[in-house]
């Protein structure tokens, strides 16, 4: 029987997080996935990023992650969001060749030595009496220390196009047993959940000179650091918009009864931020135009996916209505839309490091924990692969906060709260959103970073980047500009009725609202002759104007911090009669200290925690 | 509040230690069941039905104490969601103590602190923070005006208009997620749209619930009508003549001062309390010196002002400084003496030019017509401060103030501002304002706003 510490169980875009950092701690890690699909496969929109979740990719690759790698040189369509909106609400985001994507990440893969990439179905998992993992595949038996579950939507998987049902977690994909199957001792949520593909058009198809282009914008950075920030690896392709009408929705009215969705076929429920067009056409009934992006998924595919057309309606209803679209009258469908239905597990029996409370060594991550997104899943593969490595290490754990980033509100909201539909990240989850920016995903992350205590050439650059960073806030802040300098000639670009009256140091004149803080500051350093890595000064020059804005908020939340280091004795609320039976176990085993431990243990009630906050006050 | 983590069984007599009466009521709470009581009665409570009244005896041992009548409440469905007994006992002060002192000497039960039965029911989630302060409003009432508002929080009516604002502010909080989450959903034109309705929606409730804020409000809780005036200006004979015609029935404020003389009394539904300042005027008196301070702080709050004047009698000084007040009424006492009129006009032309921009209620009648007249004024201007409904809780009023601030410097940074993170930034803070008045907006709240109302998504 193979051993290996880590055994990863499915190769999307969280077990290849998982894999890959367990493997830079240089542990040897296994990867199973289904045989016939590529690793890092795209089956949804072939995109990356996305407001909110652009951030999600910069945090990764600052703690080590691959997705921007693979987005970069997989990047066919870059896009900045909200570009109009201020900086700390700019999201990148990449239209992905998804076959060069599978085929870059296979290839990272084989370049890792310890990753062994096994392609077997797995049929089975127990503990044995030692804690190990046996893992029982249709080929082999392996044995893993700590097993991280990342499955996406195969378990219990099941199509939907129109009547015709199929098993499966996805297209021409089979399905694996249904969790309780496979790990006896966990249950899934009773609510499986729902999500949906559109059908893919022919791009020869497509009457391009009807929609509206939007290329690929040069300005955007590349995920990765350590890649030329603009330097795009493959040749770069235009997304379209078109929109749909009355008469396409009216099709899809008429066709009621044969939609899975409609006719009680699907029981699953979907997420109300990616509906279906079926939800579009009866959820809005007076709204008959909506945006439908049409995406390339590859430079060598055939294939565009029009987003915002998801459909399980039968395949001729389909045809259908996409040729009722301006632009699509002569559509080929290539694969047809169809709907997805799978098991969840219950993410409140998982702990910050995403290991399951009651069978230690077992971590879940992903689709599989009811949430949506390549990004929020690669999220959480790297935090349970990260933490499955330090606990095998002897570490203490990576847990981050959510008021430093966005995978720590991911992290929290899914431990703390039972969800009711897939779970997706928007910047209107964050408390803290002035903060927790892409610019400044670095210095966010590099104190994480750090404590892994490895080596490798990105830990050299974060490392040299915080140097540069600090040096740069420290020269802001002494350096001054008086009110006839020379420079502010330069800077009249900009503005040319508005003057300084007196002399204010750097930091103050990135803080003046008439001024744009990046060029100020590259045009102050360029003056004055220094030079600075571009990301530096792009991400000091956004602190400095935002840096009132943060201290106002923090004052806000200083009341809730002031909660959080409160001192508590844990045996007295251990005994106390106000407090629930399992919340008192759950405190006994903890034994917290302060209200902000008490507040981090799993499945601590509101009404506990309003318990001892009351004493406080 | 040593009590907010208690769930000792608390004993009290609801019905006021004050004096005696036909009947007490004593109430307890927080037993966990019937059994709690045996041998306390001569009845087995096991079987009683909740809600339904048992008479029965109560005995202290073997000795008979009385005959009540007790009614059981089980919780949750009771006052404060906790089981409760109320017993009727018979209302004599001694024998209510010797009851108190029956349940509580073994340390069976404690005597509840003030306002704790109905912190439980706070914590239990029988009563919002808001019906708690109307209970109190309710019970401690100086007028029908605040009987109303009282039993309107209590009710939740209030709450209800606080619903609105917070239905609004997730309205435009929601708004401003729009057109940063979801702008390619929806398109610029939608989000800002969206987003200035929403703002003015939000804004207009606002200031409605501000103008309810009247800076004078706070008289209005304990509406005090006060006596000024120069020694011998005649304050004492009014303020005798005005309790024999409307003392109140209830009257207990302590103890008379050297600093002044107070006494309620009801005019058309509103208990009043009528104050005789001590005399103003300069003087080496210690003891004095400080009642005329207190007295011109009674002065400072209060809800009606009548300043008295001898004609007869000036001290200039003195007077310019009850001058620095606003007064509802000018009396001219000592009408019945002879040259009254001449001296009245003289000092009228010395004194009133000094106190011009005053509104004037120059009065110089006899006591027996005073009356009336005074009654009419008061009531009017009760009836016109009352109108426009305004809110009386500190609390309320103190918050919905900072909102009004707070939501007008928020108004011109979303005019003048494009970082719409900065916006945001500041609308949370704006957030907090709300959120302590009507509760915590969560993000899944307003996301849930959202999508009820747009469509969104891939």
């Amino acid at each position: 029987m193979k051993t290996f510490d880590i055994i990863v169980v499915g190769g999307g875009h969280a077990g290849l997080e998982a894999a890959h950092i367990g493997a830079q701690f240089g542990l040897n890690i296994a990867l199973i996935t289904m045989p016939g699909i590529g690793i890092g496969s795209a089956p949804c929109n072939p995109s990356v990023g996305g407001v909110g979740k652009g951030q999600v990719v910069r945090e990764l690759d600052a703690l080590g992650g691959v997705m921007g790698i693979l987005a970069d040189k997989a990047g066919i369509q870059f896009r900045t969001l909200n570009e109009s909106k201020g900086f700390a609400v700019q999201s990148s985001r990449v239209q992905i060749d998804k076959e060069l994507y599978s085929i870059e990440a296979e290839a990272l893969t084989a370049s890792v030595e310890n990753i062994t990439v096994i392609r077997e179905k797995v049929l089975n998992i127990s503990k044995t009496d030692s804690g190990e993992f046996q893992i029982t595949t249709t080929d082999g038996l392996y044995l893993g220390k700590k097993t991280i579950m990342t499955v996406g939507t195969f378990l219990g998987g099941k199509l939907h196009t129109g009547q015709t049902q199929t098993q499966g977690g996805r297209f021409e994909c089979e399905s694996s047993p249904s969790l309780d199957t496979l790990f006896s001792q966990i249950k899934t949520r009773p609510a499986r959940f729902k999500t949906g593909t559109p059908p893919r058009i022919h791009k020869d198809s497509i009457d391009y000179s009807k929609l509206v282009e939007q290329p690929s914008d040069e300005q955007t950075r590349n995920f990765h650091c350590l890649h030329d920030s603009h330097k795009r690896f493959i040749p770069q392709v235009s997304c379209w918009l078109a929109h749909t009408n009355g008469t396409m929705m009216g099709i899809i009215r008429d066709n009621k009864e044969k939609s899975p969705m409609y006719n009680g076929q699907i029981q699953g429920v979907g997420a109300r931020y990616c509906p279906s067009i079926e939800d579009k056409a009866f959820r809005y009934p007076d709204k008959n135009i909506h945006h439908v992006f049409i995406e390339p998924e590859g430079l060598n595919l055939d294939t565009m996916y029009p987003s915002g057309i998801s459909s399980s309606l039968p395949k001729e209803v389909q045809e259908d209505f996409v040729r009722s679209v301006e632009g699509l009258e002569n559509a080929k469908i290539l694969v047809y839309g169809y709907a997805v239905e799978y098991d969840v597990v219950d993410t409140t029996a998982l702990n910050q490091t995403l290991e399951h409370q009651e069978i230690p060594g077992l971590y879940f991550a992903g689709q599989v924990n009811g949430t949506s997104g390549y990004e929020e899943a690669a999220g959480q593969g790297l935090i349970a692969g990260t933490n499955a490595a330090l606990s095998l290490i002897g570490a203490s754990p990576l847990i981050l906060s959510r008021h430093e980033s966005y995978i720590g509100v991911m992290i929290e909201d899914l431990i703390s709260n039972t969800r009711d539909e897939p779970y997706r990240l928007f910047t209107a989850r964050s408390e803290n959103r002035l903060f927790i920016r892409e610019d400044n995903s670095i210095l966010r992350m590099y104190p994480y970073r750090a404590q892994f205590g490895l080596n490798t050439q990105l830990d050299f650059y974060l490392g040299h980047y915080i140097g540069e960073y600090e040096i740069l806030m420290e020269i802001c802040d002494n350096q001054m500009i008086s009110e006839d300098s020379e420079l502010l000639k330069n800077l009249s670009g900009e503005s040319d009725h508005q003057k300084l009256i007196k002399r204010i140091s750097v930091t103050d004149l990135l803080r003046q609202g008439w001024l744009n803080p990046i060029t100020t500051l590259e045009i102050i350093l360029n003056f004055y002759e220094m030079n600075f890595n571009s990301d530096v000064i792009k991400s000091v020059a956004i602190s400095k104007k935002y840096d009132g804005y943060i201290k106002r908020s923090d004052a806000q939340f200083d009341k809730v911090k002031k909660l959080e280091t409160m001192k508590l004795n844990w045996e007295e609320l251990a005994v106390s009669k106000n407090i629930s039976f399992e919340c008192k176990q759950r405190i006994t085993r903890i034994k917290p200290e302060t209200f902000g431990q008490l507040k981090l243990i799993e499945g601590i009630r509101p009404a506990t925690l309003a318990v001892v906050a009351a004493r406080a006050l | 509040m040593k009590f907010l983590d208690s769930d000792d069984v608390i004993i009290a007599c609801s019905t006021g230690m004050t004096s005696n009466a036909a009947l007490a009521v004593i109430r307890i709470s927080g037993f966990k069941d019937l059994s709690f009581f045996s041998g306390f009665f001569s009845k087995n409570l096991a079987p009683i039905e909740p809600r339904k009244v048992y008479y029965t005896n109560l005995l202290d041992g073997e000795t008979h104490l009385d005959d009540l009548c007790l009614t059981y409440f089980k919780g949750p469905h009771s006052y404060n969601g906790e089981n409760t007994l109320e017993l009727s006992i018979h209302g004599n002060l001694l024998h209510v103590e010797r009851v108190l002192n029956l349940f509580t000497r073994n340390g069976l039960c404690r005597l509840a602190s003030p306002g704790e039965f109905t912190y439980r029911g706070l914590r239990n989630k029988k009563l919002n923070l808001s019906q708690v302060e109307g209970l109190d409003l309710f019970l401690n009432a100086e007028s029908v005006f605040a009987l109303g508002q009282g039993l309107s929080l209590l009710n939740g009516d209030l709450q209800e208009n606080y619903h609105k604002l917070y239905e609004l502010f997730l309205r435009h909080k929601s708004a401003l997620e729009l057109s940063i989450d979801f702008l390619d959903d929806v398109g610029e034109e939608t989000a800002q749209g969206y987003f200035k309705e929403s703002l003015l929606g939000l804004a207009k409730s606002v200031s409605a619930l501000a103008k309810r804020v009247l800076p004078q409000s706070q008289s209005l809780i304990e509406p005090d009508i006060v006596l000024v005036g120069l020694p011998n200006s005649g304050k004492s004979s009014l303020f005798n003549f005005l309790l024999s015609q409307d003392r109140a029935i209830v009257s207990s404020i302590a103890g008379t001062t050297r600093d002044y003389l107070a006494e309620k009394i009801q005019f058309d539904g509103v208990n009043y309390r009528l104050i005789d300042t001590a005399g103003v005027r300069e003087t080496k008196d210690q003891i004095e010196s400080q009642g005329v301070a207190r007295s011109l702080s009674r002065l400072k709050n209060a809800f009606f002002r009548i300043l008295l004047i001898n004609p007869f009698e000036t001290d200039d000084e003195a007077f310019a400084e009850l001058l620095k007040f606003d007064y509802d009424l000018i009396y001219f006492s000592h009408s019945d003496v002879a040259g009254f009129e001449e001296k009245k006009t003289l000092f009228v032309d010395r004194f009133c030019r000094v106190a011009s921009g005053q509104n004037l209620n120059i009065l110089s009648l006899d006591e027996k017509f005073i009356h009336n007249i005074l009654k009419l004024h008061i009531n009017k201007k009760y009836l016109s401060l009352t109108s426009g409904n305004p809110i009386l809780l500190d609390r309320h009023k103190s918050l919905i103030l900072q909102l009004e601030t707070a939501i007008r410097s928020y108004q011109d940074l979303a005019e003048n501002e494009s970082d719409i993170a900065i916006i945001g930034s500041e609308l949370n803070t704006l957030g907090h304002c709300i959120s302590e008045l009507i509760g915590i907006i969560s993000p899944d709240q307003v996301l849930d706003s959202i999508f009820s109302n747009f469509c969104i998504g891939k």
